[in-house]
């Protein structure tokens, strides 16, 4: 699908997790096709599970990372499926969106996984 | 006279000790008995045999009766199997120095070396016979050792099998020799050898019917074909046993075939069969060592291969070779056996160890070997020829070769010189072993000539025989392992499971016939395959599953954590309840040992009032209920209950789909078989099963069609779907699921089930998932894995028939008993109400009915950490609040282990010095690579990542030192190379171990016997820096200011300030790393301290921090020091560097560091078993299983100024973190404080406290038993689940707990406010202190009252004792 501008439609998954649950999150964005993911360690901010720190001095694990990754729209079903399992049993959040890219063949996965 | 004299003391003295062992009651006096009694037989053993080598014909007549002469085979033999068992005995009393019931195990390691001398020198065939059996007998009892262990016991038996058939072919031989001939034993028996050649016995002559026996009998004895199995099941026992079995017991063959040589050599059917079993177990024995990666299962099968070697060598009549082997082996294995602890620093070393240039290409290689080899073997055996059997000799020539040829290939490979140096260094070396080894042949057979007179000519078994059947063996191995292509894959494949399967012990299960089968078809089969929705949802659901899973370190680099770490978002009571039911822990004393605890005072009646009353607010604050006429508090009732009810139920783990069905020996053999895949997938051994880049799924789907041990599990159609499938575990799981029929809202329990059932290496698993990411040279391995196989072979054997019924899962069990509580209101009943009505039972049971009964292990444990509290409180507040020390003349920073407490309260008294704790790895994230090392190392908490690199660099004066040592690494590189070939290569071991056996026995005596002490380590040619040419100085100078301001440090600094970093320097001990710094991820804290202390001695940085606030005088100096917690020595670092003001002052406080480090010594040395006066060399033991206490009874995180605590004797159980809450306005350093060292201070003290609740399921059991798994674990005995959490000697002492398994409690001096917040804006810490992980106490200033936060955030006073002395253990003698 492409749009006016020459930029394809894909989808943007981007999850607020715990430490803990990062290499979960990771492990399905992989194992779903993904050919990457940007994560950003230590993000502070308030929401349905109070407050949380941002970045300590000697603990990177244990606070909240935000994992952004772009999928093609076709594989956000399996994605959501496995992330809101996830989500079912610990503080987070998920938030899908269609975001458009310049060059496609980055997030196409290149064999079907498994 | 004098010789019988001397035949009585040697066989007989451990008779005496035994019978010493026996009687003693005395811990250690049973070890130390038998130890003088073995040494006294051994240097008997050196007389007899000087004085036979002295009488010409080399035999020592003994008086008429005893009807037997002392030769010079025997002589030597008596040596070295007493040597070995002094050397054993010595070893196990310090291993075992803890234990007091120990008699019967010295009592018995006694027998087994008078059994085998009465084998090696019987006066009698019915002492020979005696011999044999005991000996036998005594090893079937070590092996139980164990009492209560499964596999120790099917060992037991199937050892008992297997050497009760050899003792009945024994029998028959000797009944058979006596009643047909007169004294086949003695000087009479070249008359008796034709007797019996003259008689037949059923058309065959007797002497072969004998002979056929007597090689039979040594056959089960030395663990030939068909009786190969029963040594790995020695490995059940403590590691000395297998000691004294591979050096003595296990010869049988060899010393029984020695022993009736002259028969022997006449029998053609009796060497032909020797021959053959020989060569046979030679072949399959090779192959069981290549495939085992544990280092004793690997032992156990090189020795089963020598022992064949050693038949070989017998039927071809190398007598004086065998003799030569059997005692050169014998201590080549003790020590082995010995020493395999260090394995793990070993292959540490070995990973550190600088790479060598590049050698020899792999063809010129093979080449080079061969002719050095050659040219070896021509130049000594042109020289020097040994002069037994022609035969023998082509043996001694060939395996001289095979050995030098493979170590000379390992040397070309890492030698450090250019290929030709390393060539002529090779030559050199390959002609002095092979020197050595001829040598060493020809001096014994010189020795024992005299024995083997008469069986000078060679046997049926000549040159060319010889030669042939090598090359018939030979051949077929080498083309299998050359072949190109599939063919040879497949082909090296179907040997490698050929061998698994001949040398399996796995538990025997009864294979139905394929029409008998009840093979689930049609209904099930094909199911189709799962969806990526469905992939995805099963893929969370086992990463959800794996959380009652803790990830499991590598023990090259162990990492103490919570082993209910992933359920931590529940609280304690909850997470304790979900491991007992999904991992059938223990997850709390019993009610006795609480009950014991509160007899030595650890509890009062008011806590466990206190305890009743906050678990059961609602009910205790009812009106009182009338019992015996008087009313009594609901909480006295529920008090008598935690005193008299009875315990608990040992708890029960949520079963599989299979074991649903009841098919317990199905599920233990896949335990057994997945064991060993994962074994060998994570520490892949010289043939793995895996191919490279394989996932572990893919190599067990691969595995499940071939490993013949599954067989009876897995029918044809069965294994054949098992084919179809693909290799993605989550398809494999949807596909296994609906065949077990497991619904799929019971998804995450099954697959919980299903990983618990090997809860290390699922552990393991975790690690490489969550912890080790991005670590590209392994192939996967995860819990989804580990799941799919299960779950596959589980689906499998179900559908094959093998079990059937219904597999719905059932309700978990649980501990909630309705059937205990009329056994509770008994109990109660007979303490409250004597005379018992049933009013006052209906009273009591009104009560306790409200109270769950597993909810009294949890009002003790609160009972027990209330008391402690309260003691840590009158501790507290004994204490004045003073100033700091105006003008230290030093100031030390430790770290803030407990194991610093008592040497920083030490140093405080005896100098004018301030201490102050802080984190171990001094603030400074960093990855180190030291000189020579080819990849950096992390030295931070594993909680962090580290952020700045650091190297080692040659101090410019010692450049040559650094080269030198360089070199000597890549030399020792180079020679453990060639060792690991010649123990590797086609071949090679056996002439190795013959040769080296004569030196490592000697060096392992010296071990155990010669004190050695704990050497500071030398001055350091080098300094550790970080890297200044990537990282900006204000980034450096930002690590400064923070190190500075986190540990409170930021004036009043002392014109030296030392940062102390610790280690432990342990030999010998694959827990090491347990011991060392916590926050160092498992290593030394020295390279830290060092990098750190030279970052704050740079002008650029001290300016950069003079901008910043922070204004370091010029006269202040930091160094570095490195204090042995293993010794309590403490090491100077870096000393060199020091202006030349402060030399004086570092020798004042060298001369306090020792002071200290000796009171801190002495301090340690009542807790620990053993001579006090050793107890700092403990860690220089190699037979000690305990070399320090670690960190033992930790309970209390204490974060203040050092005014809070100094003067206070907290018996090393508290952490210790310097803070000062005036100089932290905005609660930022206290935060960190909290959210990680706090952190890391829960993880180790929960590691202790479920360690030592559980010492099976979350501890690592009996170090004695453990094998070590390459770097990367251990398992006890020969098989089984990975290990994990600390081993019974961490937390464990003569059966006692020594650690106090409570929770970590934090004592903050901070103001209230300051510290609710960082709670509330920290997840972690939400979800520690609401789920009562951890408790917390704070006061805002000296001046006020401690008070405890409770789990919903409300403050309380915190209780206190009203002890007039108070201390923190209030029974010094126990915990």
């Amino acid at each position: 699908m492409t749009n006016w501008t020459g930029l394809t439609a894909m989808a943007r998954i981007e999850v607020v997790i715990d430490g803990d649950h990062l290499p979960t999150i990771r492990d399905l964005l992989l194992s779903s096709g993904a050919t990457g993911y940007t994560a950003l360690r230590g993000v502070s901010g308030f929401g349905h599970g109070g407050e949380h720190e941002g970045r300590l001095l000697f603990n990177d694990r244990n606070s909240l990372s935000l994992l952004i990754s772009v999928v093609p729209i076709e594989r956000v079903d399996e994605l959501v499926a496995g992330i809101r399992r996830v989500l079912n049993a610990t503080a987070g959040v998920m938030f899908v969106s269609e975001t458009h890219v310049s060059r496609p063949e980055y997030f196409m996965p290149s064999e079907e996984p498994g | 006279m004098l010789a019988s004299a001397a035949w009585f003391i040697v066989v007989f003295a451990p008779l005496v000790g035994s019978a010493a062992a026996l009687t003693s009651n005395t811990k250690g006096r049973a070890g130390r008995a038998v130890t003088l009694a073995s040494a006294v037989a051994f240097v008997g053993a050196l007389v007899l045999a000087v004085w036979t080598g002295r009488v010409a014909g080399g035999v020592v007549p003994t008086i008429g009766w005893l009807d037997a002469s002392i030769d010079r085979v025997a002589a030597l033999l008596l040596a070295v199997i007493m040597g070995t068992a002094a050397v054993v005995s010595g070893f196990s009393t310090r291993s075992l120095d803890d234990d007091g019931r120990t008699g019967m195990y010295f009592a018995r390691i006694a027998l087994v070396a008078t059994g085998s001398a009465m084998v090696i020198a019987p006066a009698t065939p019915v002492l020979l016979m005696l011999g044999w059996s005991m000996s036998g007998w005594a090893l079937t009892g070590l092996v139980g050792f164990e009492v209560g262990w499964e596999r120790a016991r099917r060992a037991q038996r199937r050892i008992r099998r297997t050497l009760l058939v050899g003792d009945l072919a024994l029998l028959g031989a000797l009944v058979l020799a006596a009643l047909r001939s007169d004294g086949l034993l003695t000087g009479r028996a070249s008359t008796a050898v034709a007797e019996l050649r003259g008689s037949t016995l059923l058309g065959v002559p007797t002497l072969d019917v004998v002979m056929v026996l007597v090689v039979m009998a040594g056959a089960s004895r030395s663990a030939l074909v068909p009786f190969h199995r029963w040594l790995i099941g020695t490995l059940t026992a403590p590691t000395p046993v297998s000691a004294i079995v591979h050096a003595g017991l296990v010869s049988g063959a060899g010393l029984i075939l020695l022993r009736f040589a002259s028969p022997f050599v006449q029998s053609d059917p009796a060497v032909i069969l020797a021959f053959g079993l020989g060569l046979l177990t030679v072949v399959l024995a090779s192959g069981a060592v290549l495939v085992r990666c544990d280092v004793k299962g690997a032992l156990a099968w090189s020795t089963v291969s020598q022992m064949a070697f050693m038949v070989v060598q017998c039927s071809v009549g190398a007598f004086s070779s065998a003799l030569f082997h059997i005692a050169g082996h014998g201590m080549y294995k003790a020590s082995l056996f010995l020493g395999a602890g260090d394995t793990v620093s070993a292959g540490l070393r070995h990973r550190r160890r600088p790479a060598a240039p590049p050698g020899l290409a792999g063809p010129h290689r093979l080449v080079a070997s061969a002719a050095i080899a050659t040219l070896a073997v021509a130049v000594v055996g042109s020289a020097v020829r040994p002069d037994v059997a022609p035969a023998g000799q082509v043996l001694v020539f060939v395996f001289a070769w095979l050995t030098v040829a493979s170590g000379t290939h390992g040397w070309l490979a890492a030698s450090p010189f250019t290929p030709l140096t390393s060539m002529a260094v090779a030559a050199a070396g390959s002609t002095g072993l092979t020197a050595t080894y001829v040598g060493g042949v020809r001096i014994v057979e010189h020795f024992v000539n005299p024995g083997f007179a008469d069986v000078a000519s060679s046997t049926v078994i000549g040159p060319l025989e010889l030669s042939v059947a090598l090359v018939v063996v030979v051949v077929p191995i080498v083309v299998v392992a050359v072949l190109p292509g599939e063919l040879g894959v497949r082909g090296r494949d179907r040997a490698r499971q050929l061998v698994v399967r001949l040398c399996a012990t796995s538990p025997r299960i009864s294979r139905p016939r394929e029409a008998d089968r009840n093979t689930i078809t049609g209904t099930v089969f094909p199911h189709p395959p799962a969806s990526n929705v469905q992939r995805s949802e099963i893929r969370a659901d086992v990463s959800e599953a794996s959380r009652v899973i803790a990830p499991q370190w590598p023990l090259a680099s162990f990492v103490a954590v919570n082993p209910l770490g992933g359920l931590e978002s529940l609280t304690f009571d909850d997470a304790a309840e979900t491991a007992r039911v999904w991992r059938g822990a223990r997850t709390h004393l019993g009610l006795d040992e609480y009950r014991r605890d509160h007899d030595r005072g650890l509890t009062r009646a008011v806590d466990l009032g206190h305890a009743a009353h906050s678990r059961f607010p609602e009910l205790c604050a009812e009106d009182a209920v009338v019992i015996d006429g008087r009313p009594t508090p609901v909480a006295d009732v529920i008090v008598a209950d935690l005193l008299h009810g009875p315990d608990l139920p040992p708890p029960a783990r949520r079963p599989t789909a299979l074991q649903r069905l009841g098919a317990a020996a199905a599920s233990e053999l896949i335990d057994e078989v997945m064991s060993s895949w994962l074994m060998s997938y994570v520490a892949p051994p010289k043939w793995p099963a895996h191919r490279p880049g394989e996932s572990f799924t893919a190599m067990a789907r691969r595995s499940m069609a071939d490993d013949a041990r599954l067989r009876p599990l897995l029918s044809a159609p069965i294994r054949e779907w098992i084919a179809s499938l693909g290799n993605d575990p989550a398809s494999i799981i949807d596909a296994a699921f609906a065949v077990s029929r497991v619904p799929s809202d019971d998804r995450v329990g099954e697959a919980r089930s299903l990983l618990c059932c090997l809860a290390g290496w699922s552990g393991l698993a975790k690690w490489r998932t969550d912890w080790a990411l991005g670590d590209e040279e392994r192939p996967a391995l995860a819990p989804i894995d580990i799941v799919a196989v299960r779950a596959l072979l589980e689906a499998g054997t179900i559908a094959s028939g093998i079990a059937s019924g219904s597999t719905e899962p059932k309700t978990p069990i649980t501990l909630t008993a309705d059937g205990q509580l009329e056994a509770r209101v008994d109990a109660v009943a007979r303490v409250l109400a004597p005379a018992g009505s049933d009013a006052d039972r209906d009273a009591i049971r009104s009560v306790l009915a409200r109270v769950p009964a597993q909810d009294r292990p949890s009002m003790w444990l609160a009972a027990q950490e209330r008391a402690l509290d309260a003691r840590l409180v009158s501790m507290l507040d004994r204490l004045d609040p003073g100033q700091p020390i105006a003008r230290p003349d030093a100031q030390l920073v430790f770290c803030i282990d407990v194991r610093s407490e008592g040497l920083r309260s030490h140093l405080e008294a005896l100098g004018n010095v301030e201490t102050i704790g802080f984190a171990g790895f001094f603030g400074v994230p960093m990855r180190i690579r030291k000189v020579g090392w080819e990849h950096p190392e992390a030295r931070c908490p594993v909680l962090v990542s580290p952020a700045i690199g650091a190297s080692e660099q040659p101090r410019h004066d010692h450049l040559q030192d650094v080269a030198a040592a360089l070199l000597r690494e890549r030399v020792v590189e180079g020679l453990t190379a060639a060792h690991s070939g010649a123990k590797y290569g086609p071949g090679g071991p056996f002439a190795l171990a013959e040769t080296a056996g004569w030196f490592t026995g000697p060096e392992a005596a010296l071990r155990t016997f010669v004190r050695r002490a704990s050497n500071p380590p030398a001055p350091s040619p080098t300094r550790i820096l970080l890297d200044d040419h990537e990282v900006l100085l204000e980034q450096r100078t930002f690590f400064a200011e923070s190190v500075l301001t986190t540990m409170g440090l930021t004036d009043r600094f002392a014109p030296l300030v030392v940062l102390c970093g610790h280690t432990s320097r342990t030999v010998n001990n694959p827990h090491a790393t347990a011991l060392e710094c916590g926050a160092c991820a498992g290593a030394a804290g020295d390279d830290n301290a060092r990098a750190v202390a030279a970052l704050l001695n740079s002008p650029d940085i001290r300016h950069g921090l003079a901008e910043r606030g922070i204004d370091i005088p010029d006269g202040t100096w930091f160094g570095a020091a490195v204090h042995d917690t293993a010794s309590d020595r403490v090491t100077l670092l870096d000393t060199a560097d020091a202006p030349a003001e402060h030399r004086d002052r570092l020798d004042a406080l060298r001369e306090l560091l020792d002071q200290a480090g000796a009171r801190q010594a002495a301090a340690r040395a009542p807790h620990l078993p053993g001579p006090p006066a050793r107890v700092r060399d403990r860690g220089a033991d190699w037979a000690q299983v305990r070399p320090e206490w670690g960190l033992a009874r930790n309970a209390a995180f204490l974060i203040g100024p050092r005014t809070m605590t100094a003067g206070i004797d907290f018996e090393g159980r508290a952490f210790l973190h310097s803070y000062d809450a005036d100089a932290d306005p905005t609660g930022r350093v206290l935060e960190t404080i909290m959210t990680a060292p706090l952190v890391v201070g829960h993880w180790i003290s929960a590691q202790y406290y479920f360690s030592t609740v559980d010492p099976e399921a979350f501890g690592a059991g009996n170090k004695l038993l453990h094998n070590p798994i390459g770097t990367t674990g251990v398992i006890s005995g020969d098989a089984g689940d990975l290990r994990v959490g600390l081993p019974l000697q961490s937390t464990h002492v003569d059966g006692e707990r020594f650690h106090q398994p409570v929770r970590l409690v934090a004592f903050i001096q901070a103001d209230l406010a300051t510290i609710e917040r960082i709670i509330a804006n920290n997840p972690i810490l939400r979800t520690l202190t609401s789920g009562s992980w951890i408790r917390i106490a704070a006061r805002s200033t000296a001046h006020e009252r401690w008070s405890t936060r409770t789990p919903t955030g409300t403050w309380i006073e915190t209780p206190r004792t009203f002890d007039p002395d108070p201390t923190l253990t209030p029974n010094r003698e126990h915990p």
